[in-house]
């Protein structure tokens, strides 16, 4: 979960950044969008049971590092977007969460590999 | 035969009140907030509290877009946080098994309150150029709520498969938490 915090608060820091570094509109707007939608999926990665939404950042980490390029940032920009994004890029990959602990997770929903309810409900192995 | 409280290949019980009572503190919380933003939009309080942003907060939620529905979007958060308590509170610690519905309606109560309150935040700067410290408040909440109540929604889909697998109805494992005759 620790890594999960730390992409919050990088995109907390995407959020801000506008504000504290007084960037051009486009790429501020860019990053307003981006900031919460990283900080929300820190939040929701956060628990072992949607670890699996911070691959997302695969795609946020480099949109971030992307805005400043192609929207014309400045210099401050551009290095908030390549530091955040690629920090942000990188968080997609540690902390996976054990699908033991979680009833094999999502997976077994489709894959066929989930234990069995008998007629009352019950399970039918412990 | 005692039904096990914990889902087959859990580490614990999602539906335990250890489990739930922190999401409906949240949830309760979260009623005031919005409630509070509720009120200040309706113009019961004549003030709203902001300790950060000046006036981002008054000209936020007096805005068009806070009038964009009949009621005041704080008054649909507000309404959204109750159904969250609501459906967070009833049934026991099996419920996972035994209200598959109810778990259900819980996960659809909070994940799309979670998804309306990113929306929001990202509104805040983009067209008003502010940001309200409540609203961000009450969208920590709801994010914050998504993860623990879809671990229940994960156990009870797990068990209605898992009823359907064995030959039994989903469907009335679904409403009735058991899968009735073959």
């Amino acid at each position: 979960m620790i890594w999960q915090i730390v992409g919050i608060g990088v995109s907390l820091g995407v959020m801000a950044a506008p504000d504290l570094l007084s960037l051009p509109d486009a790429v501020a707007d860019a990053f307003h969008i981006l900031g919460p939608v990283g900080a929300s999926v820190g939040a929701m990665a956060a628990s072992a049971v949607l670890r699996g939404l911070r691959r997302l950042y695969l795609v946020i980490g480099p949109a971030i590092a992307a805005a400043p390029l192609v929207l014309g940032g400045d210099a401050a920009a551009m290095g908030v977007g390549l530091v955040a994004g690629a920090t942000l890029a990188a968080l997609a990959f540690p902390g996976d969460a054990d699908p033991a602990r979680l009833g094999g997770g999502w997976r077994p929903l489709w894959a066929g590999t989930m234990p069995t309810s008998g007629p009352s409900g019950r399970a039918d192995r412990p | 035969m005692a039904e096990p409280a914990r889902p087959p290949g859990w580490a614990y019980n999602p539906s335990a009140w250890s489990q739930r009572f922190p999401i409906l503190g949240l949830a309760l919380v979260g009623v005031g907030v919005a409630g509070y933003l509720t009120a200040f939009q309706l113009g019961i309080v004549a003030t709203v509290w902001e300790p950060f942003f000046g006036d981002d907060s008054r000209r936020i939620l007096t805005s068009g877009v806070s009038r964009v529905l009949p009621i005041p979007d704080a008054a649909l958060g507000a309404i959204g946080y109750l159904a969250d308590a609501v459906t967070g509170v009833i049934g026991g610690r099996d419920r996972w098994r035994s209200m598959p519905w109810i778990v259900i309606l819980f996960g659809l109560a909070v994940g799309p309150l979670g998804a309306t309150s990113i929306l929001l935040v990202i509104l805040q700067p983009v067209l008003f150029d502010g940001w309200c410290t409540l609203c961000l408040a009450s969208a920590a909440i709801s994010l914050a709520m998504i993860g623990p109540a879809f671990d229940e929604v994960l156990a009870s889909l797990q068990h209605v498969r898992g009823v359907q697998r064995g030959g039994g109805s989903a469907w009335r494992a679904f409403w009735t938490g058991s899968a009735g005759p073959r």
